[in-house]
């Protein structure tokens, strides 16, 4: 089995290895616990054979560069933006919609059909599906994160694209990475997004008594549960680092 | 009286009232004829025809056989739908259910009147007897009462037509009730 | 005190009889019964004899695309589907909602003052004098609790009432249904109630009406037979029979 680097040393020595070619990994995370960083390093680590997309929905991609320049990260990566797009139309959507919550809606658009009514129509799911089926193996898939097409969509549409994205990545032995914030959705969605990946990485920012305490845990890890561990995480000049918990041994 | 003696009284009606008519079975196709003759032709107003024992369209033939124009005629069947028998629709007929939704035989009356008619007009029940096989006699008095009353409002006449072979003691007090005359035709 | 209120005739003869002149001028009359009895266009005749004394009617739909309801419309000896067009406002409330953004199922008290508040904006800009909501039902179906319903139809109704406004609302009402209306608030806060029925009499189905209710007006309780034609609705009395009942 072939096996791909996480861009992080010591997890990779953790997961014995790093990602075997095919899985699918789900990472989930409390606000500012820096899921998104790991998002990037895991993209910036990849094989210069290895085709990688990284998807940004909350991010401008300016941004997404700056940030992995400022890590001395290398940046050949392809960055999609949905999210600029969707917000754009969403937020114009929206603005107009508490002008009329405020004034109430003008005579003239009374009688005119709903204005937005094509665009809402406009299927981010399919854009993002279409996007991945594109690649060719092997490649790397980074989506940050979850949250957005949660968000808009129906949670059992997200799921169905989610399991077609894993099937892809599956059988043709690429690697794909998810992020998600915990503590936002119903248990439902949440298990529902963990029982289709292959791994689960969380990162927990936990207050202590002395200040913060970083957690970073394999939660799941196919047909391996003793790979699953805690350890923990901080931030460094050249990105995330992991260390073992010698305490709690 | 015989039918020569029933037309010249009815060229002496010059206004609105009801009527009943109770006719022998020999005088009940020359009874209808000369109805239809005196109102439309005699009196020149609209006819509404309640037709409940020969279907309507068998009633305009024997008045095409006698010549009788039929522009002024309307007919409200409630006889064809029960026996079957609705063909095409034709432009002066209304058909109702069956005879015994006695209220849709009055909306579809009004239906006449106020679409086609905006006038005088004389109703004719045929007949009473044939109503009273479907309908129990309470609800059949109300009916009449009732329509009698609400074509008084408009100025119109009502005739209903009774055949003395079938009409029973309680048929022929109803007629009187709700008629302002009744008249024998033999 | 029949004389004290203004009158808005409906238009149906008979019915304007019943009510003695008409629907006394700013009521919210419920138009309740089940499906397939009339409710829709017993409501379209009040907005088109509106249109045709010179009220400009509106009709706001939650149930059906006003379109298709157009298509399917009677065509009245009386008044060309042109003319009701032109007299009468035809709005599908979904598109509404979507422009107010409220596309959450269940509607919350800011929700519904929007709601009305824009309601009453388009009866002030177009002087709307006739008002049909087809059905509020449906609307009462996104409300939800009791509270709601009650606010928002007497809030609504006081506000179109201020205006000059005589309202229908439409109440589709199901087998289950105890009173009057769906949920039981909507007839406690009308002004009045309108029953359409279909009444089943040894085999024959008649189509039936009767007002229930009715503030500012003495009127008939009496059921009245119905019937849907070119010229309108006619109605004339149910025979009752010497005193049987048929129910």
């Amino acid at each position: 089995m072939k096996f791909v680097t996480t861009g992080i040393e010591n997890l990779d020595n953790a997961l014995m290895n790093g990602i075997p070619s095919g899985y699918t990994v789900l990472l989930s995370g409390s606000p500012g616990s820096g899921i998104e960083l790991f998002a990037k390093q895991f993209s910036s680590a990849h094989l210069p054979e290895e085709d990688t997309i990284y998807i940004t929905t909350t991010e401008r991609t300016d941004d997404v560069i700056n940030t992995m320049g400022e890590f001395g990260w290398k940046t050949d990566i392809r960055i999609i933006n949905i999210g600029e797009e969707f917000y754009r139309k969403f937020l114009e959507k929206e603005i107009q919609i508490s002008r009329y919550r405020e004034k109430g809606i003008p005579a003239e658009e009374i009688l005119r059909p709903y204005k937005f009514r094509i665009e809402k129509e406009l299927d981010i799911l399919t854009l993002l599906t279409f996007n991945i089926s594109e690649l060719r193996p092997p490649f790397r898939i980074v989506i940050d994160s979850l949250d957005f097409f949660f968000g808009i969509e129906e949670n059992s549409k997200v799921l169905s694209t989610l399991r077609m994205i894993k099937s892809h990545t599956q059988y043709q032995r690429g690697v794909a990475l998810f992020t998600l914030v915990t503590t936002l959705y119903p248990s439902i969605v949440q298990s529902g997004v963990e029982e289709i990946v292959d791994i689960i990485f969380t990162m927990e920012n936990i207050r202590t008594q002395t200040g913060f305490e970083k957690i970073f845990t394999i939660k799941k890890f196919r047909n391996h549960p003793e790979k699953v561990g805690v350890f923990r995480y901080d931030f460094t000049p050249k990105g995330i680092s992991i260390s073992k918990i010698a305490s709690m041994k | 009286m015989n039918i020569d003696e029933l037309k010249k009284r009815l060229k002496e009606y010059n206004e609105p009232l009801s009527l009943g008519i109770n006719t022998s079975l020999s005088a009940y196709i020359d009874t209808i004829k000369l109805l239809m003759d005196e109102f439309t032709s005699g009196k020149n107003i609209h006819l509404i025809y309640i037709s409940a024992t020969i279907p309507s369209r068998s009633i305009s033939s024997i008045l095409e056989i006698y010549g009788i124009d039929e522009k002024k005629v309307f007919y409200v069947d409630c006889i064809s739908h029960l026996m079957m028998n609705v063909a095409e629709s034709k432009e002066n007929t209304v058909y109702v259910e069956s005879p015994t939704m006695l209220e849709n035989i009055m909306l579809k009356t009004q239906y006449i009147l106020n679409k086609n008619v905006k006038d005088v007009a004389v109703v004719v029940v045929d007949s009473i007897n044939s109503l009273a096989i479907h309908n129990d006699m309470k609800i059949l008095s109300e009916f009449l009462h009732l329509f009698v009353t609400f074509l008084r409002s408009r100025n119109s006449y009502m005739v209903i037509l009774s055949i003395k072979e079938q009409a029973t003691q309680e048929i022929m007090s109803i007629i009187n009730f709700v008629s302002d005359e009744t008249l024998e035709v033999d | 005190m029949d004389n004290v209120r203004e009158r808005v005739p409906t238009g149906i003869e008979a019915l304007d009889n019943i009510l003695n002149g008409g629907v006394p001028k700013g009521n919210t009359v419920l138009i309740t019964g089940s499906a397939g009895t009339g409710k829709t266009t017993l409501s379209i005749e009040f907005l088109v004899h509106g249109a045709m004394a010179g009220e400009k009617g509106l009709y706001i739909s939650v149930t059906e695309a006003s379109e298709k309801l157009l298509e399917n419309l009677i065509n009245y000896d009386f008044f060309s589907k042109e003319m009701i067009q032109k007299g009468i406002i035809f709005i599908d409330i979904p598109e509404i909602y979507e422009k107010l953004g409220m596309n959450k199922l269940q509607f919350t008290l800011d929700d519904i003052n929007i709601l009305i508040q824009n309601i009453v904006k388009i009866v002030k800009e177009f002087n709307v004098k006739r008002v049909v909501i087809d059905s509020i039902t449906s609307i009462c179906y996104r409300l939800q609790t009791e509270e709601k319903i009650m606010e928002f139809i007497l809030r609504l109704s006081k506000a179109l009432s201020e205006l000059g406004c005589t309202t229908f609302l439409v109440s589709e009402l199901l087998p289950s249904a105890k009173g009057y209306s769906q949920y039981g608030v909507e007839e406690a806060v009308s002004d009045g109630i309108i029953l359409l029925g279909n009444l089943e009499r040894k085999g024959d189905l008649l189509r039936t009406l009767r007002v229930v209710k009715m503030r500012g007006t003495s009127h008939s309780r009496a059921t009245y037979v119905l019937d849907i034609t070119s010229i309108g609705i006619l109605l004339v009395p149910l025979l009752k029979g010497g005193g049987e009942m048929y129910l």
